[in-house]
């Protein structure tokens, strides 16, 4: 259940999300992992906050949100999807549903900021030099940044207010198709995928990779009498 | 101090026109007040930087040093910059800003953080939060204040700054770790993922075949949707299969 207050708390952080991802000040406070665990600490359901954040924040960690390259907007899209989560149980299938609906979420943040991109074109294009002052520069420029929250803010509302409607259906669809931890073993194979992907080709000769991995693999599974 | 605090929202006002425009001219408003210009001044120093600028916002501080000292010497004497080089620069510059600093911010050093991050998330849960916002904080932090220095050091040749071991050897050992980190998550995933650890056949054939098929489109530069939508088929595809077996 998410009260009114979950929901404008959650909607004024996807405005600082969306302004962090586009406009500024771009400290990574965005990314998937960091906006996934704070909604789930709003929600009071940090281990689906993480869960989500860690799975969306490796499928995505090759995705690069430079200049006019047109790119899915995940990290709003990543509040919205705990929203849909927890509004459905929390349940693994219901993680795994709202992680399909973050991709039409992403595609409605990708168009606002189109949008954006086109009204601050236009603050752009009326300005006079011989009669405007500082002060109208910095107001229109900070126009730009306020717009990008408003646009975090609309895109997590209607994303995930429809994510509330639609995720039962997706949950019973999943559900009925597929088991939830075969679903999630796929899900955290294709974000291993995407981080070996995105890495490939700085592991020249590929030792620290392979070091690092047999390491903790050995640790992890119990083969190494390391505690740490 | 205050060019590089306004330099972190240089995006705000981010249009298909002048791109970074409008934001480059904000961050240089205090260098106005500096070289206190009188006030009919303020036209042709509008109109010097409010064309095309379209830098990497973490080393456009660069950028901006090497504009303020530029301006910096026209006002100390004005035959040493000739009308036309400020504009002229700050249009040539900003592709060489934007490829470097995309390559050395985007490609290596938010991959970097983002894995060293998603690492800690694995073991140690919210703190890897943390240490991806510490990482990337001390990056961007680095380069931001350094590179306005730089800037103002080098004035017009910023290009010998942007072809220096400053701007490469770092992206180096930052893709070494962010290479270990990789190979750590996958290691780390296999055996005590969020989900829970890999119990059943279904569940590694899932895990493996989504690998392949994250590894195989990202290499082909498809969209990492793709991936996922390719694992939730296939997990669809291993679950009916197993029921099959089962039954």
């Amino acid at each position: 259940m998410i009260t009114v207050w979950d929901w404008v708390i959650l909607a004024l952080f996807a405005a600082l999300v969306a302004q962090d991802t586009t406009a500024g000040p771009q400290l990574l406070f965005s990314e998937p992992l960091v906006a996934g665990t704070v909604a789930g600490l709003v929600l009071g359901d940090l281990r689906l906050g993480l869960l989500l954040g860690t799975a969306i924040q490796l499928i995505w960690c090759g995705a690069v949100p430079a200049g006019t390259a047109v790119f899915l907007d995940i990290n709003v899209g990543t509040v919205c999807a705990v929203a849909v989560a927890h509004s459905a149980g929390s349940a693994p299938i219901a993680a795994a549903a709202s992680m399909l609906w973050l991709i039409p979420v992403g595609l409605l943040g990708c168009a606002l900021t189109e949008v954006g991109m086109r009204f601050c074109g236009k603050l752009v294009a009326s300005i006079q030099p011989e009669c405007v002052s500082a002060g109208a520069l910095v107001l229109r420029h900070g126009a730009g940044w306020l717009f990008a929250g408003a646009r975090g803010s609309v895109t997590f509302l209607a994303g995930a207010g429809a994510g509330v409607a639609v995720a039962p259906v997706l949950v019973r669809f999943l559900g009925a198709a597929v088991d939830p931890g075969v679903l999630w073993a796929g899900l955290f194979g294709a974000g291993a995928g995407s981080a070996i992907a995105a890495t490939w080709r700085f592991s020249k000769g590929k030792a620290a990779f392979l070091g690092a991995a047999g390491v903790f693999g050995a640790w992890a599974g119990g083969l190494l009498p390391v505690s740490w | 101090m205050e060019v590089v605090l306004r330099a972190f929202w240089i995006q705000a006002s981010l249009n298909y026109q002048s791109m970074q425009g409008l934001g480059r001219l904000v961050c240089l408003l205090p260098v106005m007040r500096w070289l206190s210009l009188p006030g009919k001044e303020f036209a042709s120093f509008v109109r010097r930087h409010s064309g095309l600028f379209n830098s990497n916002p973490f080393v456009a501080t660069l950028g901006l040093g090497a504009l303020a000292r530029l301006e910096f010497d026209r006002n100390a004497n004005p035959e040493s910059v000739p009308d036309g080089m400020i504009e002229r620069f700050s249009e040539r510059v900003s592709t060489p800003l934007g490829s470097v600093g995309d390559e050395l911010f985007w490609v290596t050093l938010r991959p970097h953080a983002v894995l060293v991050g998603s690492v800690g998330a694995l073991l140690t849960g919210a703190w890897g939060a943390c240490l991806l916002l510490v990482v990337f904080g001390v990056w961007q932090g680095y380069y931001r204040w350094n590179s306005f220095t730089w800037g103002w050091a080098a004035g017009a040749r910023i290009a010998a700054v942007l072809q220096s071991e400053r701007f490469r050897r770092p992206a180096k050992y930052a893709g070494w770790i962010a290479s270990g980190c990789a190979g750590a998550a996958v290691a780390l995933l296999l055996v005590n993922s969020p989900a829970g650890a890999l119990t059943a056949k279904a569940q590694v054939v899932a895990f493996g075949g989504a690998f392949a098929g994250a590894c195989a489109a990202l290499s082909q530069r498809k969209p990492a949707t793709w991936a996922l939508l390719a694992a939730v088929g296939w997990a669809i595809v291993v679950s009916f299969g197993a029921k099959m077996l089962r039954g």
